[in-house]
């Protein structure tokens, strides 16, 4: 009871500081990091349902950030309607794509998934290009600027999108620790431990896949509203590029699984990330990437439980020790 | 009319080649390891570089940097096999799906830094185009289908006809019992993902001749590549042959009936509905 209730000081205490931190230091670029810092997190955590917690490596979920950017983005220019009710109305469009895509892909399994999911991210792209009068090709689609407008989810100060961005982290935080202590989760455990004992004992597999991709599908498009009015841009490359397909991927392997691991895995790569863009200029923007690439491969060779296995591992020896 | 739709055929079938070599590594590997190289379009992609470099530094002709691609990217892919996958296959299921990843991302990115975005072609490499029939037709396209044919024959011939041929589908079938007939697995897990490797060095080196060269170009290659093994089933040769030019084939019909930019898109549609109705595959048996 007690530990429960550090725990929840802990959280508390936390949560008060990363409201408190931008107002301490008030430097664009430090916001800026802590932005993306969740906004990586954010994608890992609504990621995880699928590729985490049901076990299905989807290279996809870069088709439903691009929906939820490209609804809200489109719902705006042509009639004015607000981002706000846009961000839903592509959040519900991702969760029905998420439904009809996982019909066919959820037939295969493991490898044959993420290869299966990453032709589908291919393909959307091609048709988000071909259908131009809607979606603006390949150049893409601006957000018209219109000042500070709140209603419509713009700001001009980067502190706005900050506590969005932190409320939206805070949501999914709350649906994955539901998600962890509910009967849906341990399905999609049992599902990710062994599919084919998991149908033996009656759980209906395919049924909990389509819900996981749902609702994983539901909160991607979420943070694609979130990106697009933020950079106030999404073109196919920004939706549904290579990077776009396997960040969740990559940050949620380097942070390692359960609840935790997003939160550390964007907490040690957007840092970097931001300050070699930053630092390096665009046309080195590759070499940072080409790191990551690098980092993924060595963690798997490595540390397959990622940095959240290591700590784990580090606490227990210390524990031993000190036993 | 006639005469245009043969052009096109043949077209389908030239590009078609190329997917079948692509498709024979990685249903090679596929079948032995029960694993997916999604990154076989990335090493194709680096294959292209290779040959891209070797004709315009050295003036080596395409077709023939085959004798360094092939060992070259043999090498590779045993270095690959011996060093990382054999470690993950130990692992989480997920391992080498993650693992195969990170190599995409990092080989994409490393060719983008080293030798930029911009799109690349074999300048001043010049074909004999020649009429047969009626039809034209250039010397490397012809080159290439027949290069396809040719590798998938002698690929069918290494595993039905030879030693090493039998140990790699005793392995593909039942690994222990492999074992236990004395079969060195890890040899031969090395030779049949270095083959694989090898097969899509080989690919790569061909596409070059009739493509133009860009860091991102492998993943569709690759994609398509997994696709063709999808509906011929895993380690079938033969499957990979008839898949690899069928397909070629319905995306010159889709390139030139609907839109230059849709022809991709078949590909995927036509293996979408292939999915629905018969998830193990085409040519598959069912589980």
């Amino acid at each position: 009871m007690t530990t429960n209730r550090l725990k929840l000081l802990l959280l508390v205490v936390s949560l008060m500081g990363l409201c408190a931190a931008p107002l301490l230091i008030s430097d664009p670029t430090f916001i800026h990091i802590l932005i993306y810092t969740f906004f990586f997190a954010y994608f890992a955590a609504a990621w995880n349902i699928v590729g985490s917690y049901a076990g299905q490596p989807s290279l996809g979920h870069a088709i439903f950030f691009g929906i939820g950017g490209y609804t809200s983005s489109i719902l705006f220019i042509n009639y004015g309607i607000s981002p706000w009710i846009g961000m839903f109305v592509g959040a519900i469009l991702a969760a029905l794509a998420a439904l009809a895509l996982g019909f066919p892909t959820f037939r295969v399994r493991g490898p044959f998934f993420a290869f299966i999911t990453l032709a589908f991210t291919l393909l959307i792209s091609l048709l988000f290009v071909y259908f131009h009068d809607y979606t603006g090709g390949a150049t893409g689609l601006p957000v018209p600027l219109k000042g500070d407008a709140p209603h419509l989810f713009q700001f001009n100060s980067k502190l706005p999108y900050y506590y969005i961005i932190l409320a939206f982290f805070c949501v999914i935080m709350y649906v994955t620790y539901r998600l962890e202590r509910s009967k849906f989760g341990y399905y999609l455990l049992a599902i990710r431990e062994d599919e084919d004992a998991a149908r033996s004992v009656g759980v209906h597999v395919f049924k909990y896949k389509l819900m996981a991709a749902a609702l994983s599908g539901f909160f991607t498009a979420l943070l694609g509203t979130f990106y697009t009015q933020y950079t106030r841009f999404i073109d196919p490359h920004e939706a549904f590029g290579l990077w776009r397909t396997f960040q969740p991927m990559l940050i949620s392997v380097l942070g390692g699984p359960g609840l935790w691991g997003p939160l550390i895995g964007a907490a040690i790569l957007t840092p970097i990330n931001e300050s070699i863009l930053m630092f390096l200029g665009g046309r080195y923007a590759t070499v940072g990437m080409m790191i990551y690439g690098l980092v993924v491969m060595l963690i798997m060779l490595f540390m397959p439980s990622g940095i959240v296995g290591v700590l784990k591992r580090f606490t227990r020896a210390l524990q031993a020790r000190s036993a | 009319m006639q005469e245009l739709l043969g052009q096109i055929f043949v077209q389908g079938l030239m590009v078609g080649g190329i997917y079948v070599l692509a498709a024979a590594g990685l249903t090679l590997i596929a079948g032995v390891m029960k694993i997916i190289n999604i990154a076989h379009g990335e090493l194709m992609m680096l294959a292209m570089y290779t040959t891209y470099f070797l004709y315009t530094l050295f003036g080596l002709d395409p077709l023939l940097s085959v004798v360094v691609t092939l060992p070259l990217f043999f090498a590779i892919g045993c270095f690959l096999q011996r060093f990382c996958i054999e470690r993950l296959i130990k692992g989480p299921p997920m391992s080498v799906i993650i693992f195969a990843s990170g190599l995409i991302f990092f080989a994409q990115n490393l060719a983008a830094t080293l030798w930029t975005q911009d799109f690349k072609v074999l300048r001043g490499y010049t074909t004999i185009t020649f009429e047969l029939f009626g039809l034209r037709l250039t010397s490397t396209r012809l080159a290439i289908l027949f290069l396809a044919i040719i590798v998938t024959v002698l690929l069918y011939i290494l595993l039905s006809k030879t030693k090493i041929g039998r140990a790699i589908r005793a392995t593909s079938q039942n690994v222990e019992s492999a074992q236990l007939m004395g079969v060195n697995v890890g040899l031969v897990r090395v030779l049949s993902f270095g083959l694989g490797v090898a097969l899509a060095g080989l690919a790569g080196t061909l596409l070059m001749t009739i493509y133009y060269l860009y860091p991102a170009v492998g993943t569709p290659f690759g994609v398509v590549a997994l696709i063709v093994v999808f509906l011929g089933g895993a380690g079938s040769v033969f499957g990979a042959l008839i898949g690899g030019l069928a397909l070629g084939i319905v995306e010159a019909f889709t390139g030139f009936y609907l839109a230059l930019e849709l022809k991709d898109i078949a590909a995927y549609i036509a293996f979408i509905i292939i999915l629905l109705l018969r998830p193990w595959g085409l040519f598959g048996r069912k589980e």
